[in-house]
């Protein structure tokens, strides 16, 4: 391979990357300490170090993601301050993140060009973006059909569509991190060869990787840091796996460990054969009381499943033993009543209730121990609790204050002291002292170490290697979700449990290259037809359910197909059809709007008042009025959402009370008169076709060409569906938001204007019904409550059927009373069955099935 | 010139909450009110707000529930105005009938809210379309079942609860407050109220803990809609008569009630006191808007405008608590 490296370029003498002196502090933590690092042109980069040894900050720095405290960056030999990740990718830094950041609701050429497209300001040149794609997927030699969807591809090729995102702007400099932790080795060779092949057009490749191997056979040169600092760069000549390790590791041992007593008796915990689906398999270790084992490797080993299946939380097979008598793992409940007791990682998500009292927090699983019949004892509690804040020495004023005020390491004592009045008969920590700072860390080993003592048994979960031989009488190894090695706290050496870890992997990869395992894994090809099956299935079925409902009417009453009935029924369609489109393009970001409703109430009353006589001008300016106020109220409700930060729902209903008023002020009962001009000219019909149904349909068409086509489109689907990666690829997501709730009081807007021309006065409840009534057509047609789903052809469909089944009913003089009954019912029954659909494997199954007969038709 | 830092208005704001920030309010509105018409200090008009703010108490601290498991119940209207149609059409002013149809009514709001529950934890609806849907359907039902026209009244016997006196004060409120004190106690001092905390505060936390989180949810949504049940007889009981459309009103002033009284949107966070607290605040406001002879449109601003404030207030007061 060396001899495909250009050494022109290697010797460049400006790099392309240059960190001087870079120095970040996080509370309690230095994450990097006069970093400095260079990277040349048409170079690959390897860069390694345990976890914690900074990185992962560095490269977060690179991707102006964070910013350094101090030092210097350079790109191509010019200083730049990076200040957003957007900035860093225009200056030619591209990442590739560990965990992507790909949205789930859109396509691959969509992915790979998101905020970036090709096209005008309003359109997305579809042909352009799929050839660009083309381009640099087949330049990486990789075919990936682009009209699939994101959520179906495979790891590997999720991992591939953001290196070819990161390609897009031609980088300077691309990084990867971790690339390969989720892919096959099949994949990985395939990665090797992309990279190499980027290499040669001068490239540079920072390649951040734990898979030791796989470093020394792409680098040119190899960085090593530990502990924030940078060990040593290497020219990749003669180095070994060993080298690399023993510069990795070998920190020096700076915690005094408590000693251990290394004294075990009765045999606790046994573990045989369990697996879970997809995560381990056939685990088998046993702990014993007192001793402390460790379960340690490289993250994502199946470490964490392993624990959190001990828990009660994942689906298992194979048998648990406690004190020696079997037990099933069905849920935390049944864990904590067995005896075993689990301390997340994740403190703030998953352990602590953080507005409340350390006290509350404390008793919460000791509940049903501290109370008769449902009542706490308070005295009970407060004893115990005082007990615990003494017992671990949390420092705080007193047991009422909520542990959002505490340190990172009073809180551990928190999550720890719940637990001990409990007397578990196996303790599982995981990252028990993550956040912590150096004293409470001692203090928190000691505790471990006394549990012990106290004849518990304990597993302890590490990505710190130090910690585990430190504290632990053993130390489990795990690799790809088996346990590889067990290693006795004396001959306990960081080297010894990495390279049991690395061996292994490499063991497993060539396993499965001999097994042939990704021989005939081909890429699906998507057909158009499939795409459009997809998007407009629900809309089909709406439209079946629709006709159903014609038929059904016409054979029951005469009246239905008149001319006249036909053209009141789309003069009908016409308001709803427009508020619910607004609608839904909140309900797309993930949004609701409840003021819709009022404020077609307030436009009709408005209307009233401008919108008279019949002369044209004045029309016009009244017609302007009215839609300036919808796009005011759809501002307000912008601003109360984005600035004043107050969630969609209340802000809504308090401008839905709003603005119910003020359609009360300006109008307190119905009447007055809207321009019969203006009227006319609104109810004007064709024939019996009234010309508003055109237009609302033109307004469907152009809203949906929009959706496929139009760059508001995309962001709207790309933040309904990850805000989180929208925003990471640059769109502004609050603006969209913010637009979205505009465009929603202006259809509101128009919505009013349609419903004033038809009762040709002011009716301040004229809109009572459309607040409820544009949710359920945006749901019934399709769109996803949770956001990043939905068609406007759907929309209009949903709104369709709802003021068709009003009319039938009217047809079949069935009470007008159970229109109630039914729209929220029929709202009910879509987002449930939808959401159903969604959480089962249903879908699964359904486009399964759709695949396979979409092939066999071909 | 006198300046006032974001910082200091925010410690001089923690400060008035620890006092209880809603029972200031309701103190302060009261004297305006009282300076504005005389007539406010009198004991019987005190007590006419204390009747009437009864019935919106009620249906606040069911609302309350549902805002501390972190949903929303706009049900609660629907169920109000069920109340009222089910009790007064099965009483028909007998009173043999008047243990049986209200323990229908409360059978039914306990349906209702089961219902809702179930949606929400087993079909993952939103808590707020959850509600609406049910809310309409409940509104439908009660228009189809009177045929647009409802009949029956209540017994005299059961007229008692809503218009009636003990020891000088209106039975009313007495009901209220001691509805009110069981449901602080047991949202205080029960395990149920704890793990309804939990729950509201951090759900995967809670599940972690070995709490039942769908069955504590369920339950605070029947409690929900028993609660407005309850608030609905007892307005049934004062007016005593049916009346379509009853509940609508505490659809908005419910969640108001809450809001002002400080429990938090995003769960885990507030009080039934503090609820009873802003179900005071609220009839207050209407009696002086009434007072001051406002149209009934600027009484609909005030009260969307007070929801946004007292939201953007707490807000201020604990920054990370309420935000959700």
């Amino acid at each position: 391979m060396s001899d495909e490296r250009p050494d022109a370029l290697v010797e460049s003498p400006v790099p392309v990357l240059a960190v001087t002196d870079v120095d970040k502090s996080f509370p309690g933590v230095r994450a990097l300490v006069k970093v400095s690092f260079e990277c040349r042109a048409g170079e690959i980069h390897g860069l390694v170090g345990e976890n914690g040894a900074g990185k992962t900050t560095l490269m977060r720095i690179l991707a102006g993601v964070n910013r350094p405290d101090s030092g210097k960056i350079q790109i191509s030999g010019k200083g730049v301050t990076l200040s957003s990740p957007r900035q860093a990718h225009d200056l030619g830094i591209s990442m590739v993140y560990q965990d992507t950041r790909l949205v789930d609701g859109i396509d691959v050429a969509q992915n790979i060009w998101l905020e970036r497209e090709p096209g005008s300001a309003l359109f997305i040149n579809r042909r352009q973006m799929e050839r660009h794609s083309a381009a640099i997927l087949q330049r990486l030699g990789i075919q990936i059909d682009l009209r699939r969807r994101v959520s179906e591809l495979s790891v590997g090729e999720r991992q591939i569509v953001e290196i070819a995102r990161a390609l897009t702007a031609n980088p300077a400099v691309l990084i990867l991190d971790e690339p390969t932790s989720s892919l096959d080795s099949a994949e990985s060779k395939q990665l090797g060869k992309i990279l190499v092949g980027l290499r040669t057009t001068g490239t540079g490749i920072v390649f951040i990787s734990h898979r030791l191997p796989e470093v020394l056979e792409l680098a040119d040169r190899i960085t090593i840091m530990k502990d924030g600092e940078i060990v040593s760069t290497l020219e990749n000549k003669g180095v070994t796996e060993d080298t690399l390790v023993s510069l990795m590791v070998g920190r020096k041992l700076s915690l005094a460990f408590p000693s251990k007593t290394g004294k075990t008796g009765a045999t606790r915990l046994e573990v045989e054969d369990l697996s879970s689906p997809g995560q381990f398999q056939n685990v088998s270790f046993s702990v014993a009381a007192g001793e402390i084992v460790g379960l340690g490797g490289i993250q994502g080993n199946g470490q964490r499943e392993i624990a959190r299946a001990l828990y009660g939380l994942l689906p298992t097979t194979g048998q648990v033993r406690l004190n020696g008598s079997r037990i099933t793992l069905s849920s935390p409940g049944h864990a904590i009543r067995s005896g075993i007791v689990y301390v997340p990682a994740d403190r703030r998500g998953e352990g602590l209730f953080i507005a409340h009292s350390i006290r509350e927090n404390i008793a919460i699983p000791h509940l049903s121990a501290w109370s008769n019949f449902g009542v706490m004892f308070k005295r009970q509690e407060a004893v115990a609790v005082r007990e615990t804040i003494d017992r671990l020495k949390i420092r705080t004023p007193s047991s009422e204050q909520p542990v959002e005020f505490l340190s990172g390491g009073n809180q551990q004592k928190v999550v720890f002291g719940r637990w001990l009045l409990a007397k578990p008969i196996l303790y599982i920590f995981e990252e028990p002292t993550a956040g912590v700072d150096v004293g409470t860390k001692l203090e928190l080993y000691r505790v471990i170490r006394g549990l012990g003592e106290e004849g518990a048994a304990v597993l302890i979960l590490s990505s710190e290697l130090i910690e585990l031989i430190g504290v632990c009488d053993r130390i489990l190894v795990a690799a790809h979700g088996n346990i590889v090695d067990s290693v006795t706290a004396s001959e306990a050496t960081e080297e010894r449990i990495i390279g049991s870890a690395v061996r292994k992997k490499r063991e497993h990869a060539a396993a499965e290259e001999s097994a042939g395992k990704n021989a005939g894994k081909n890429s699906r090809r998507v057909s158009i037809r499939e795409v459009l099956l997809r998007r407009y299935t629900g809309a089909g079925l709406l439209c079946v359910l629709v006709l159903l409902l014609c038929a059904y009417t016409v054979s029951r009453s005469p009246y239905f197909l008149t001319e006249r009935n036909l053209g009141n029924l789309v003069i009908q369609v016409a308001p709803l059809a427009l508020v619910a489109t607004g609608q839904m393009a909140v309900v797309l970001i993930s949004g609701i709007d409840l003021s819709v409703g009022p404020c077609m109430s307030l436009i009709t009353a408005l209307a009233s008042y401008v919108i008279v006589g019949n002369e044209q001008d004045n029309i016009a300016a009244g017609i302007a009025i009215c839609l300036i106020v919808g796009v005011l109220i759809g501002a307000l409700n912008g601003f109360i959402i984005l600035y004043l930060r107050i969630p969609d729902l209340i802000a809504t209903l308090s401008t839905f009370s709003v603005v119910t008023g003020l359609a009360l002020i300006v109008r307190p009962s119905p009447g007055g008169n809207v321009s019969e001009v203006f009227a006319d000219a609104i109810t004007t019909r064709i024939g019996w076709f009234p010309i508003m149904g055109s237009a609302v349909i033109l307004l469907a068409i152009v809203g949906e060409i929009l959706q496929l086509r139009g760059r508001v489109g995309t962001r709207l689907y790309a933040i309904g569906s990850n805000p989180e990666a929208a925003f990471v690829a640059g769109i502004p997501v609050e603006r969209v938001r913010f637009f979205a709730y505009l465009f929603c009081g202006l259809m509101a807007a128009l919505a009013g204007l349609v419903v004033a021309a038809r009762i040709g006065s002011g009716d301040p409840q004229a809109g009572s019904q459309f607040t409820l009534a544009s949710v359920t057509a945006v749901v019934v047609g399709g769109t996803s409550i949770f956001g990043g789903r939905g068609t406007v052809v759907g929309t209009l469909l949903g709104a369709f059927l709802l003021v068709l089944m009003q009319n039938s009913l009217n047809q079949l003089h069935v009470s007008a009373y159970y229109q109630y009954v039914w729209t929220g019912a029929l709202m009910l029954l879509a987002v449930g069955a939808y959401s159903v659909y969604e959480h089962t494997n249903l879908n699964a199954q359904v486009s399964g099935w759709l695949q396979k007969n979409l092939r066999r038709n071909r | 010139m006198f300046m006032i830092s974001p910082a200091r208005l925010s410690r001089a704001l923690r400060f008035v909450n620890r006092l209880g920030a809603v029972w200031i309010a309701v103190i302060l509105l009261y004297l305006v009110s009282g300076l504005i018409s005389p007539g406010m200090f009198q004991i019987n008009e005190t007590l006419n707000i204390l009747q009437i703010a009864a019935f919106l108490g009620i249906v606040a601290i069911g609302q309350t529930l549902a805002l501390l498991v972190g949903g929303i119940d706009l049900s609660v209207a629907g169920v109000v105005t069920m109340s009222n149609i089910v009790v007064t059409s099965l009483m028909l002013g007998q009173s043999e009938t008047l243990v049986p149809s209200l323990l229908i009514s409360i059978l039914l709001a306990a349906a209702v809210g089961f219902i809702n529950g179930s949606l929400i934890t087993l079909a993952r609806v939103t808590p707020l379309v959850a509600t609406l849907g049910t809310n309409s359907i409940l509104f439908g039902a009660s228009l189809v079942y009177t045929g647009g026209a409802p009949h029956g009244s209540i017994s005299p016997a059961f007229a008692v609860c809503g218009q009636g006196h003990i020891f000088g004060l209106p039975v009313s409120t007495v009901c209220w407050l001691a509805i009110g004190l069981v449901m602080a106690w047991i949202t205080r001092q029960t395990t149920f109220g704890r793990k309804l905390y939990a729950v509201g505060a951090n759900p995967a936390a809670a599940r972690l803990m070995g709490i039942p989180v769908n069955r504590i949810l369920i339950s605070a949504y029947v409690l929900s809609s028993v609660m407005a049940c309850l608030g609905g007889l007892l307005l049934t009981s004062y007016i005593g008569l049916p009346s379509l459309g009853i509940g609508d009103q505490f659809l908005l002033t419910s969640v108001a009630a809450v809001v002002v009284g400080g429990t938090a949107l995003s769960g885990g966070w507030g009080s039934i006191v503090g609820t009873i607290g802003g179900a005071i605040f609220i009839t207050e406001l209407n009696s002086f808007t009434n007072i001051v002879r406002v149209s009934t449109g600027s009484r609909f601003v005030l009260q969307g405008a007070v929801i946004a404030l007292s939201v953007l207030m707490y807000h201020l007061v604990g920054s990370k608590r309420t935000s959700s």
